[in-house]
């Protein structure tokens, strides 16, 4: 089976999966006798959870394949009982079987819209990579990591892998070369990535844990991963590179839940795709021990 | 932090477990949990998440609690409770604590916080009802099983939808993240406006003035699938106190619920996704009667565990 083969290959369950969760029938899909689902870091049974809620699909689709690991990504949006919501998928085939299924709901009405007035994703998500400059999955990993780590405690003195024009989208928010309306002191959504992570802005992202690479896609330069944004919530304020102090609004504790998608060229990141949720800080995935899922460790 | 704040060993009384939860708060706010009998192998929860002592609320909490304060102590089973308002980063919130102590040693934490606490909800969080601080005279108590009982009977007349499975008193009354959920003063129809977000207001306080009996009966809860697992805890004898961190598990497939009973309210929309509410649910119990209820709750994954499940 060639590469695209098994590209189409895996992207036809996603396609299964998302027409059975319409249908509200997991029985429809070939799962594997130890299938194992979570739905925003919780174990359930197919059939529970969004199987009981989605009404339609949306109209946003993004696929990401792994032909090596043989799992596949999706990003898309759904209806749940009419309301748009966005979900992020990933599956993992073994002997043409699902045998996991991962899954993260964004009930974020506005956002789910704002993917769909996009039309379509990014190109640069469906545009491969010429053979020569393709990039071996440690290296893909090791760059998408760097985001990450520059993230974490961001104290702006990093080394920052971004294209000039890299671009990140944040639940359909654009959150970057995007000035908000806002009357910030600081408008970070108006710099660019590289720019962003030079301020030292996002020092109050305390920890980023639970590293899972989980969908590399070396055809394309792609790296999908799940991971948590913790805030441990004592960092109000913000000392900037430049010296500067801003408020940033985080006063208690909370967590993200992520999937984050890289595209990766010539060892720079090129654009970010995410998809967010809020849990309980310190939430594990269900896809890890406990020390793992709370160390900052790379896993893949 | 020098000070020691819990005889290490021997059998914990009804006057140490108070005095160790109040130690634990202190500590809490000091952020420095060393002076704490802690177990080697002690376990801390905070909204269901399993994370090091010294982490969370240990890094958030800013104020001790206000004068809004319930204790409960169960000495039979080296529990004991607190459930109170204190600050956050300078912001309310609302915390459910559960201690487990075994040879004077701390071997369980389980935090509940509810946060973003509305005013409105705080004028009921100033000091906590007069029931809640009264030890229950003997002739109207009832033994520990009929009392966990009780309690349990209330998470059956909810799921149920059925008043008649618990037994309330007449003046039961219920707080819940200090907002009063039932007998409420009833709506003045007039001061709604047409809209139909208007209407829904005027449908819910309707609701809300409503008895915890009749309020079941109408089943404005049957969006809630299941409670589960109850987790009862915490039972104080004395003051009549029954201290549940129950799991409230809602399918989401219930959008439009059907109300019956309540004049001028036929149905109300139900709008949420599947979800869980992780609960800290303290029942006064007097003379075999439910008459206080006061919980707090935080919303989880659909889902989520307790993380104290088997």
């Amino acid at each position: 089976m060639s590469k695209m083969t098994t590209r189409s290959f895996l992207e036809s369950f996603v396609v299964q999966y998302l027409n059975a969760l319409v249908t509200h029938n997991p029985s429809e899909l070939p799962l594997a006798e130890t299938v194992k689902f979570t739905e925003n870091g919780q174990r359930l049974e197919p059939g529970d959870g969004l199987w009981n809620t989605t009404s339609a699909l949306g109209s946003y689709k993004l696929c990401v394949a792994d032909p090596l690991s043989w799992q596949v990504g999706f990003f898309g949006t759904i209806r749940e009982s009419s309301t748009p919501a966005i979900l992020a998928l990933r599956l993992k085939v073994e002997n043409h079987t699902i045998a996991e299924i991962e899954t993260i709901v964004a009930r974020d009405e506005a956002g789910a819209q704002r993917l769909e007035q996009l039309g379509s994703p990014h190109p640069v998500f469906l545009e491969a990579i010429s053979p020569a400059k393709r990039a071996s999955r440690e290296a893909l990993i090791e760059i998408a990591n760097m985001y990450f780590t520059g993230l974490e405690c961001n104290d702006g003195k990093g080394v920052y892998p971004f294209t000039d024009d890299c671009n990140r989208l944040e639940n359909g928010k654009q959150t970057t070369n995007n000035p908000s309306e806002n009357d910030w002191p600081l408008d970070i959504q108006a710099l660019g990535c590289k720019a962003q992570f030079e301020t030292g802005f996002f020092r109050f992202v305390t920890r980023i844990r639970d590293r899972r690479f989980v969908v590399v896609d070396q055809e394309r330069g792609l790296v999908l991963a799940f991971v948590f944004f913790d805030h441990a919530g004592n960092i109000p304020t913000v000392k900037l590179s430049d010296g500067s102090t801003v408020p940033v609004g985080v006063t208690r504790p909370f967590t993200w839940e992520i999937a984050e998608l890289f595209k990766i060229e010539n060892s720079l990141i090129r654009q970010i795709e995410a998809v967010l949720g809020e849990v309980p800080y310190g939430m594990n995935s269900g896809w890890s021990g406990w020390e793992e899922g709370l160390s900052n460790r790379a896993r893949w | 932090m020098q000070k020691k704040f819990f005889p290490t060993t021997g059998q914990c009384d009804r006057a140490g477990l108070l005095a160790l939860i109040d130690d634990y708060l202190k500590a809490l706010v000091m952020k420095d949990p060393a002076g704490l009998p802690l177990a080697e192998a002690v376990k801390y929860t905070e909204n269901t998440a399993a994370i090091p002592v010294g982490d969370g609320l240990w890094v958030a909490a800013s104020k001790g609690p206000t004068a809004f304060r319930i204790y409960a102590a169960d000495v039979p089973a080296g529990q004991v409770g607190f459930f109170g308002v204190m600050e956050e980063f300078g912001e309310p919130i609302i915390l459910a604590v559960r201690l487990k102590v075994v040879g004077g040693k701390i071997t369980e934490i389980e935090h509940v916080v509810a946060r973003r606490i509305s005013e409105t909800e705080m004028r009921n969080l100033v000091k906590p009802r007069p029931g809640f601080l009264q030890a229950v005279p003997s002739s109207e108590r009832v033994s520990r099983q009929e009392m966990l009982q009780i309690a349990n009977s209330y998470f059956e007349s909810v799921e149920q939808c059925n008043g008649d499975l618990a037994p309330f008193a007449v003046d039961t009354e219920r707080h819940e993240n200090g907002k009063q959920t039932t007998t409420n003063k009833p709506p003045d129809p007039a001061s709604f406006g047409s809209s139909e977000r208007e209407q829904q207001k005027l449908a819910m306080g309707r609701i809300d003035a409503l008895g915890v009996r009749d309020q079941m009966n109408c089943r404005i809860l049957s969006y809630i699938t299941r409670i589960q697992p109850r987790r009862l805890l915490i039972v104080d004898e004395e003051m009549g106190l029954v201290y549940g961190f129950p799991m409230f598990i809602h399918r989401g497939n219930v959008r439009t619920i059907q109300i019956i009973g309540v004049p001028g309210v036929d149905t109300v929309p139900m709008l949420f996704g599947p979800f869980n509410l992780q609960a800290g649910e303290i029942f006064k119990i007097r003379g075999g009667q439910i008459h206080e209820i006061e919980a707090n709750g935080c919303l989880l994954p659909y889902g989520s565990r307790s993380g104290w499940d088997e």
